[in-house]
């Protein structure tokens, strides 16, 4: 069997239309690819890697293949890196809360740890991430160093932020053992500076409005399935990683917002799990050969699961239902498939366990995909932190299993 | 379907039928080992204090509770409306018993462990137990979870494995066991009397050994659940719109552990030469997916020390090991210091696939290597005989699964009530003692992540795999939260429904 890139290149060169596509366009762009492959050959007949980075969830790498030119795929990269940061500084900013509203609980306690030397700056800083000023009283390599970040993100250097979170603020003895802090808003700056990049600076999502011309470029992979899909959404006031449900076209599918319980959201998942099985089973029948084909060497229709189940999810968080949240993530976690979920699935899923109190779950989710993101290295660190606070004076519990 | 057919089909709705890799060896608090015996503990017995859905302490047994200023004591109000399955009231002697139960040595639970930090139990009242503390406790409630038995079922808190209790079980739980079948299943049926009633019926513990078996009985409906999916049947139940997957991550490891009581396994090279001739990834490929462990954490642990690296498959080096303490190869067998080959007797779970793919994995690569294993599958009640009361291995296979704390004392340390492989180390010991003790976080992870750096360069166990792991339930199987060990925690929730959206 070809791999998915051999079907990129096929495509490519592939370039000729099927006269006899179907005029109904149910399904958006999945539609578009597989009555219309020749709009797919003729979409990524340039800046082919761009688009298979972000096929394979990568935007970042699909960001350098796009350059920083005027062509849509580097907006569409630079939207895929503003809602992954957003994720991202999202999870931060409720582990560090947690953290240091639990020690600060614990330390009132007879014979508990005082607070870390730094915990002052760092709370100081997680809870105002818009200013990133961790205070006069802060060591002067934090001030130093949360300089650089403000510098960093007014010039809108994406590499030297993310580097400033790959590695720890400052390490310091601890009595024994290596005490970390590190910089809880880089992924706030990242996410602002990526916004920027899409909005042209404006940082409102309404100025990003897709020429119709090029409507497979605005919408392939996208929860959004059409480009007026994205018009709505953004002008309903949403952001991009809300966008897609509430379209006519999600609503036709059965599913039209993700439930406030477990069980209501497991009903959601299923319903919109038989539609899509019913669109991919449509596709497989009607389209054309090289239509179909491609959608299925692509898993596409597993994309858009994907795509819509994020957004569900996203949803679900902001309404307050966390545990409907987990079941949309875990639906597309793919376990036993040997496929690799977006990362976005790993860290909203430890976002929603830890808002149920599940925090050792959390940490397993997000160490799911922290291997591959270097950037998640100090919300792990101090998720951890979290876990461990939690358990202290707890009795531990073992058995042989079987 | 017609109105006249609702009722047979309510009343087959109700019973939610769960399947187990083994049945419990014992149903007693005081001797779980496993964890298929902590699920039906669960289920059957309750502690003091619980945790609730977002994992906090909460009042089971307990109606409230009093910390002295000092916080070395609490008073404990017990709830008045608690009976026995028998139908005896629930009252502070009750606890006072088990307490003292869990506490003998003569008892020698494999929870005493549970309990060592109470100094005294004193019943005030019937409804009222004074406990007194060794150390000031900030928060004893998140330690009384411990399950409280029937003093009158009991002659003296002096338990033996072999009570009768075991045969004839009963606690305050929302199931009572009703029958042990022929089939080694087990049928407990809602206890009707309980303050907060299940909304099942009757459950029915099944075991099935075969895991594609247990898969196909879910996918007929002739299962509600499987309380533990192999990785490798978790793409076919997903793909099922009846089959809705659980994670069930219980923070385990398989390990080959060695009989460190047995001389030739005391001299770290020979244990460091078996492991250096176990092709790891060669046994964990066949039965599913997971990481490599090198220590005694799972990698997603906060003391995981992921500086330490994972032993590399090199028989060759194994080889150079085994010569350097004294063995020759005579081009079949490895031969030691007495002439006599080297044999290993394993202990494995019998009747379990997984385990059995595994052992005849090892046997085939260390066979290759001049080093025979002999294999011996028991049952697990024969397991707590051979294994942990007998010691009668060279080299078990076997899985420890740990809770969020994830305390490995109990294995490690030299005192350790689940140290059944007779591990000694001081370092080890005074590292876990200090880790007991930390309260600051980073300084126990710090001090746990030495653990695990120094329990790996120990070698007393040839550290192997953690396997995803997945429960999965029928839908119509509804309001299900899982707890993260115990499983049945909440299932007086749970409802059976009509299946599906």
């Amino acid at each position: 069997m070809p791999s998915v890139v051999t079907w990129w290149s096929v495509w490519q060169a592939c370039g000729e239309a099927d006269p006899a596509a179907p005029p109904v366009v149910a399904a958006g762009w999945l539609d578009e690819v597989a009555y219309h492959p020749e709009a797919f050959a003729a979409l990524t007949a340039e800046h082919r890697d761009g688009w298979v980075a972000l096929h394979d969830g990568d935007a970042l790498a699909a960001s350098r293949a796009f350059g920083t030119g005027e062509h849509v795929g580097a907006t569409r990269a630079a939207i895929a890196l503003a809602t992954w940061h957003d994720d991202v500084a999202t999870l931060t900013a409720g582990v560090h809360a947690a953290l240091w509203a639990r020690w600060s609980e614990e330390a009132g306690r007879s014979g508990a740890a005082p607070l870390p030397p730094d915990a002052a700056w760092l709370a100081l800083v997680s809870g105002t991430c818009a200013a990133a000023d961790p205070g006069p009283a802060a060591p002067d390599d934090v001030r130093a160093h949360f300089a650089t970040h403000r510098t960093a993100r007014e010039e809108g250097d994406t590499e030297r932020l993310a580097g400033l979170g790959e590695a720890p603020v400052r390490v310091v003895p601890g009595g024994g053992f290596e005490r970390r802090s590190w910089d809880p808003c880089v992924d706030a700056a990242l996410a602002e500076v990526w916004t920027d990049r899409a909005t042209g600076g404006t940082g409102a999502w309404t100025s990003v409005r897709p020429d119709p011309q090029h409507h497979l470029a605005w919408t392939f992979l996208a929860a959004w399935p059409t480009v007026d899909a994205w018009v709505d959404g953004v002008q309903r006031g949403e952001s991009p990683g809300y966008v897609g449900p509430g379209a006519a076209e999600i609503d036709a599918l059965g599913v039209t917002e993700p439930g406030a319980t477990a069980d209501e959201a497991r009903d959601r998942v299923a319903r919109l799990g038989a539609a899509l099985d019913a669109v991919g089973a449509r596709v497989l029948d009607q389209a054309p050969a090289e239509g179909s084909a491609l959608v299925a060497e692509l898993g596409l229709v597993e994309r858009w699961r994907e795509a819509l189940a994020l957004a569900f999810a996203r949803r679900a968080l902001q309404a307050g239902h966390p545990t409907a949240a987990a079941v949309w993530l875990r639906s597309v976690a793919r376990p036993g498939t040997g496929l690799r979920p977006a990362p976005s699935v790993g860290v909203l899923l430890a976002w929603a366990e830890l808002r149920t109190g599940h925090t050792r779950e959390a940490l397993a989710a997000l160490h799911a995909v922290s291997a591959h993101q270097p950037g998640l290295r100090g919300v792990e660190d101090v998720l951890s932190d979290l876990v461990v606070l939690e358990g202290l004076g707890k009795p531990g519990d073992s058995k042989e299993d079987p | 379907m017609t109105f006249a057919l609702l009722p047979w089909a309510a009343a087959w709705a109700s019973t939610y039928r769960y399947a187990e890799d083994r049945a419990p060896a014992v149903v007693n608090p005081l001797f779980t080992t496993t964890l298929s015996e902590a699920r039906l503990n669960e289920l059957v017995f309750e502690g003091l204090f619980a945790d609730d859905p977002e994992l906090r302490s909460t009042g089971r047994l307990a109606e409230s509770f009093e910390l002295a200023a000092d916080h070395r004591s609490m008073t404990v109000r017990l709830r008045r409306d608690v009976k026995w399955h028998d139908g005896e009231p629930f009252g502070s002697d009750d606890v006072v018993f088990s307490v003292d139960a869990y506490r003998s040595q003569t008892t020698a639970s494999t929870e005493a462990g549970r309990v060592t930090w109470i100094t005294s139990a004193i019943a005030q009242d019937p409804h009222t137990v004074v406990l007194g503390f060794a150390q000031p406790e900030a928060s004893p409630q998140d330690k009384l979870h411990f399950k409280i038995l029937p003093s009158h079922r009991f002659t003296s808190p002096d338990v033996k494995r072999t009570d009768l209790f075991r045969t004839n079980p009963i606690g305050t739980g929302p199931f009572r066991i009703q029958t042990f079948n022929q089939d080694n299943s087990v049928t407990l049926s809602r206890a009707e009397t309980h303050w907060d009633p299940a909304k099942l019926d009757e459950l029915v513990l099944r075991e099935i050994s075969d895991k594609a078996y247990q898969a196909k009985l879910l996918l007929y409906e002739s299962l509600e659940a499987l309380v533990r999916v192999l990785p490798r049947d978790l793409a076919q139940l997903e793909a099922d719109r009846k089959i809705e997957l659980y994670p069930y991550q219980t923070n385990s490891w398989w390990y080959f552990g060695f009989n460190l009581g047995n001389p030739t396994f005391a001299d770290q090279r020979v244990r460091d030469a078996v492991a250096r001739m176990v092709d790891v990834p060669g046994l964990l490929a066949p039965i599913g997916t997971g990481d490599r462990v090198s220590g005694p954490f799972v990698p997603s642990s906060p003391f995981y020390d992921h500086a330490t690296p994972l032993v590399a498959y090199d028989p060759d080096a194994g080889a150079a090991l085994l010569t350097s303490a004294g063995y020759t190869f005579n081009g079949r067998q490895w031969l030691g210091p007495d002439g006599v080959a080297l044999k290993l007797r394993l202990v494995a779970p019998s009747n379990l696939e997984t385990a059995q793919d595994v052992v005849i994995n090892v046997q085939s690569q260390l066979q290759s290597r001049g080093i025979t294993v002999e294999p011996t599958f028991v049952g697990a009640a024969e397991w707590k005989e051979k294994v942990w009361r007998d010691r009668g291995f060279d080299l078990v296979l076997s899985q420890w699964s740990y809770d969020r704390n994830e305390d490995v004392w109990e294995q490690f340390h030299s005192t350790g009530t689940r140290n059944f492989a007779g591990f000694s180390d001081p370092e080890v010991d005074q590292l876990l003692t200090e880790a007991r003790a930390a309260m600051d976080p980073q300084q126990k992870k710090a001090l746990l992540r030495k653990v695990h750096a120094r329990v790996a360069a120990l070698q007393p166990m040839v550290f192997l795999f953690t396997l995803d792991s997945y429960a999965a339930m029928n839908v119509k199987v509804r309001n299900v939260v899982v707890h993260p060990f115990y499983f049945f925690t909440w299932v007086s929730s749970w409802v059976m429904g009509t299946g599906g959206p």
